[in-house]
This record gives structure tokens, sequence and C-alpha cells, in this order.
């Protein structure tokens, strides 16, 4: 679904991405986690056209996209959400479930002058997916809410909810579970997992909450310092030292001990 | 019978304004678009009606003329600048208004520079008797006026505008949806230049006599202020704006007869008013004398008026 090949980005003389290469598997959950500024989420946004890379290749569904500004990238079925929530404030939870939809008929300035049959009738029928996500969601009571008026975590639902109707193939998620309740994580991942197997979905998640990742993702990899350090199953990762030295620092070798017990054999 | 006169000279300035305002509302209330030179749409309206018209072309090709230009200037203005963000964005506008007036004032050729342009046509001047001619030409500028608010109120109400409700917040949301910002930018700026454009024209004809004066930056404030105060994201506030202010502005003409200040002072203390007026309905109703509606969708099997 998407191959990430050799790359770099550098903000000044701060390499954020140091060479970074790794694929996302067709149906499957992806996790990717490092120590805060190891680069997440600036290849979030090299990925999905928001920077553009300084070399390096990126392909979605074999197509090469890294030249690709983020419409476009968005358009083809990759789409992703923000550490932040960006919900347009003054919008009602409901418009924003519209702005997800691709192609649609209005959005040119003639054929929302003059198609407006066409227009309704398209509308109703987004209308009506919007509201099963939001019941899925848990948010249909808040539909004409606007959206500046939710709670964090239901600014993160609202993000999910977004992605469902997009209907893309490939949904990047930046922390969905930053800042959110317990019971409220549960219910997001069982979420991501309900789209994974009843939608078909493929999804890539920055993510610091350990227990999300070892219980849905099937793979993750490990980014420190703009470099790939390791890659694997989470159970796995989770027992790599490497990944243990990049989140927890360098573990000090006791080099006073180890002089000691040199002394010795040499002394012997 | 002056009286009478002057009120239809007001609601025909009004309606005018009206036109105006509903632009730079779709810029701004709708689309979120900082623009400190929408008289430089009105401008080159103005302008583009008088000289086709002397042209010998007749009135309404003059008019589709101020609303062609006063479109394409928006476009040629939005292509270099809708990727910067707000405020250079609108530095940039405020440059465009006064290029536009200066090459008004100095394109002697074709604006008769400073000393503008008289004797602009009137429609069907000769068939109207003159006494009501001033009721017609209202009824002119209602239709037009009709027709610009119908477009708006389609726009606004569909995927178009909810686009443009997304744009006025923030680019990265709407990117990430897909939708091309920077064309709706465009599309956005070019709609509202073109009913200033519009406005423009029917100055034009109005007034029948044009200069640069008339495209003050002053046009721009006063435009701003009618948006501001009639409330930003409705187009019924629009109107509502573009008559508190029409009013306010040629009040102070009864003022000179009961106090005693000069005229000249009199005329300066109306933009005054006007910010005083500005600040209070900003501190007491900083959404504008009409609010933005919510657009509340039934919900099946919910109460029909859910939420408010």
């Amino acid at each position: 679904m998407l191959a990430v090949k050799n790359v770099y980005k550098s903000f000044g003389g701060i390499k954020a991405l140091n060479g970074v290469s790794l694929k996302v598997e067709t149906g499957s959950i992806v996790g990717l986690i490092g120590p805060n500024g190891s680069g997440k989420t600036t290849l979030f946004n090299v990925i999905s056209g928001f920077y553009s890379r300084d070399s390096g290749e990126i392909y979605f569904k074999g197509e090469r996209i890294d030249d690709f500004p983020p419409y476009e990238i968005a358009m083809r079925g990759l789409s992703r959400t923000f550490q932040i929530s960006k919900a347009p404030r003054r919008m009602t939870v409901l418009e924003n479930m519209f702005l997800a939809y691709k192609e649609q008929i209005g959005e040119g300035v003639l054929s929302a002058l003059f198609r407006w049959g066409q227009i309704s009738k398209q509308e109703r029928v987004n209308l009506e997916k919007a509201l099963t996500i939001l019941e899925l969601t848990g948010l249909k009571n808040s539909s004409n809410e606007y959206a500046g008026n939710l709670s964090g975590g239901q600014q993160k639902l609202l993000s999910l909810s977004r992605m469902m109707v997009a209907d893309s193939d490939l949904i990047l998620l930046d922390e969905p579970t930053a800042g959110i309740n317990l019971t409220l994580v549960a219910e997001l991942m069982k979420l991501i997992k309900h789209f994974q197997v009843k939608e078909n979905k493929t999804f890539f998640i920055v993510e610091h909450n350990m227990r999300v990742i070892s219980e849905i993702c099937d793979m993750v990899y490990v980014l420190d310092s703009g470099k790939n350090i390791a890659k694997g199953e989470p159970e796995k990762i989770q027992k790599d030292e490497k990944v243990l030295k990049a989140y927890l620092g360098t573990v000090k070798e006791d080099s006073r001990e180890k002089k000691a017990m040199l002394n010795e054999t040499d002394g012997s | 019978m002056e009286l009478m006169n002057f009120l239809i000279y007001l609601v025909t300035m009004m309606s005018i304004y009206g036109i105006l305002a509903l632009g730079l509302n779709f810029h701004y209330g709708h689309a979120g678009l900082v623009n400190f030179g929408h008289v430089a749409f009105f401008c080159v309206g103005a302008y583009a009606s008088t000289l086709v018209t002397m042209a010998g072309a007749p009135f309404l090709v003059g008019v589709l003329a101020a609303l062609i230009s006063g479109a394409l200037l928006g476009f040629l203005i939005s292509l270099p600048t809708s990727k910067l963000s707000v405020h250079y964005w609108a530095i940039c506008t405020l440059g465009a208004g006064e290029i536009i007036r200066l090459i008004a004032l100095n394109e002697e050729w074709l604006t008769q520079g400073a000393f503008g342009i008289p004797g602009i046509s009137q429609p069907l001047k000769s068939i109207v008797p003159a006494v009501i001619y001033p009721v017609f030409y209202l009824i002119l500028v209602f239709i037009f006026l009709g027709i610009v608010y119908l477009l708006t109120e389609l726009l606004v109400r569909s995927p178009f505008g909810r686009v443009l409700k997304a744009i006025r917040e923030e680019d990265n949301l709407p990117l990430a949806m897909g939708k091309n910002v920077f064309r709706f930018r465009i599309k956005a700026l070019s709609i509202g230049a073109a009913f200033a454009g519009l406005a423009g024209g029917l100055y034009a004809h109005y007034i029948t006599y044009i200069s640069p004066l008339d495209f003050m930056p002053i046009v721009t404030f006063l435009v701003w202020a009618m948006v501001i105060i009639g409330g930003k994201g409705n187009n019924l506030g629009s109107l509502v704006g573009a008559m508190v202010i029409v009013i306010f502005y040629n009040s102070t003409r009864f003022l000179k007869d009961y106090i005693p200040i000069s005229a000249d002072t009199l005329a300066s203390l109306r933009m005054v008013v006007i910010g005083i007026l500005m600040i209070l309905v900003l501190l007491f109703m900083n959404q504008g004398l009409v609010r933005e509606k919510k657009r509340v969708y039934r919900i099946p099997g919910e109460k029909p008026d859910a939420g408010s």
C-alpha cells in the first residue's frame, strides 16, 4: 500500500528524517513509535504532502506521490489526521463530516448554482452515511453542535469519523489517543479495529501509548533521530534493546568495573 | 418632494453599497479573505462600464463589462497571492486598491485623469419621464441587488460554500480532505470581486460622473464597517450594515442646521461616528447586528428543532 524509500528531510541544520524506509501492507495496522522529536510527525507530513522531502521516494498503491500537493494525495485515497484537532470550529459536526466527501458535485461554482437537483440528492446520500458513522462513533447526538464546542476526546472521535466518510484506503492517524481518558481509548481502539476488519482500511498510526500499539498493531516501526532503528511485531519491539535505549537513554556501561576486571586479569 | 428625492437617493446608495458589502462579505465573512482593497474592484467596474457605454454599448453590456472586469481583476490579484497567509494577503490587497486608483488618476488617455468622466449615460433616459427616473433607476438597482443576493445565498449554502467556510478558519484540514484550497480561494475572490465590479457600474450610471476621488481607500473601510456592523458571514447582515452606514454617513447633512459646527467639521465627524458605532457593536454584539446562522440538518428520529 505504502512504501517509503530512503527519505531525507532537514530543517536548517536539523536532520528530521535521516534516511527513513518503511512499508505499510494493505489491510494492516502499522504503528510508528519513537521518542519526542524523532521525526514521526515530520514523516507523516512528508508522506501526506504537507512538507516536501529533500530526497527519497514515496510510493502509494504503486504510484510515486512524493511530488504531489496534499490535496492530490488525499484524492488518491491517502488521508491523515492531525495531532491537534484542526476541525473548523465554526462548522457543525455534520458540516465537518460533509467536508470529507470527495467528488462532490456542488463544489464547482457553476454546478453549485445550477445543479441543485443532483446536489441535494448527493447530499441526502452523504448525510445518511455521515449519520451512520456518527452513530458508530457516538457523536450522533452532537451532530448539529459546532465542532469548536466539542471536548478534546470528541474532537479525536470526529477526526476518525471524518476519515471514515472520506473513504480513503490508507489512513494516517497522528496520536489518535493523546490526551484522552482510558475508556475512550478503548473505544477508539475498537473503532479502528472495526474499520480495519469491516471496511478493509489500512492504518498507519503514530502513538505513544504502548497499550494501544501492542493491542491493535500488526507491525511496529521505531524511529529515533530521524532513522529507523527497529521494526517488528509489537511484542518483539518492546524487548528490543535498541528501542529501550532510544526511549530510556544510553545504558551506562560500568566502565570502572570493567577496568577493574581487566586489571585483575593483567595482574594475575 | 425634496425629502422624497433624498430618500430615494439614500435607498439607491444603500442598495449599491449593499451589493459591494455582499461582495466583501463573500470574501471575508464566508471565505476568510481579509480584503483591504475592495474599492479596486468597485473602481474597475465603474470605469469599465463607463468606457464601454461611452463607446456606444448599451447599459446592460456596460454593467456586464463591470462585472467581468471586477472578476478578472480579482482573478489577477489572487493568482500570485493565493498562497500567502492572511496578513500578507491583506497588505497585498491594500496595495492593489491603491494601484488601481493611481492608474485611473494617471492614465489620462483612458480615464481623463483627475478631471474624471462626466456625462455618463443612463439607461432608458429618453423614454422614462424625468420625474420618476430616480424611482426607475432604484428599481433597476433593486433587481441587481436581488440577483446578487440570490447568487450569494445559493453559493454559500452549496458544497462550494461549505469548503470556503472551512478555508475561512484554516488551510490544513481542507487540504488533507483533498480540497485544492488555492483554487477555491481564487474563485472566492473573483466572485466577490465580480459583485463589487457590478456595484461600480451601477454607481457610475447613477451618479453619471466618476473621478479617482470616488475611489479612495475610505470606500473600502466603509464597506468593512458595513460587514462588521451588519454581521460577518450573514448576507442579510451585510444589507442591514449597508443601511446603517449609509444613513449615518448622510446624517450630518441635516445636523448642520441644528448644531453650530462648520459643515467641514461635521463631514469629518461622520467618520468618528462610524468608528464609535463599530466599537460599540464589537463590544456589545461582537457577531454584528445579524448573527451568522448555524446550518442545522434534520436528523431522522429526532425532534426537528434540536439545537439552535
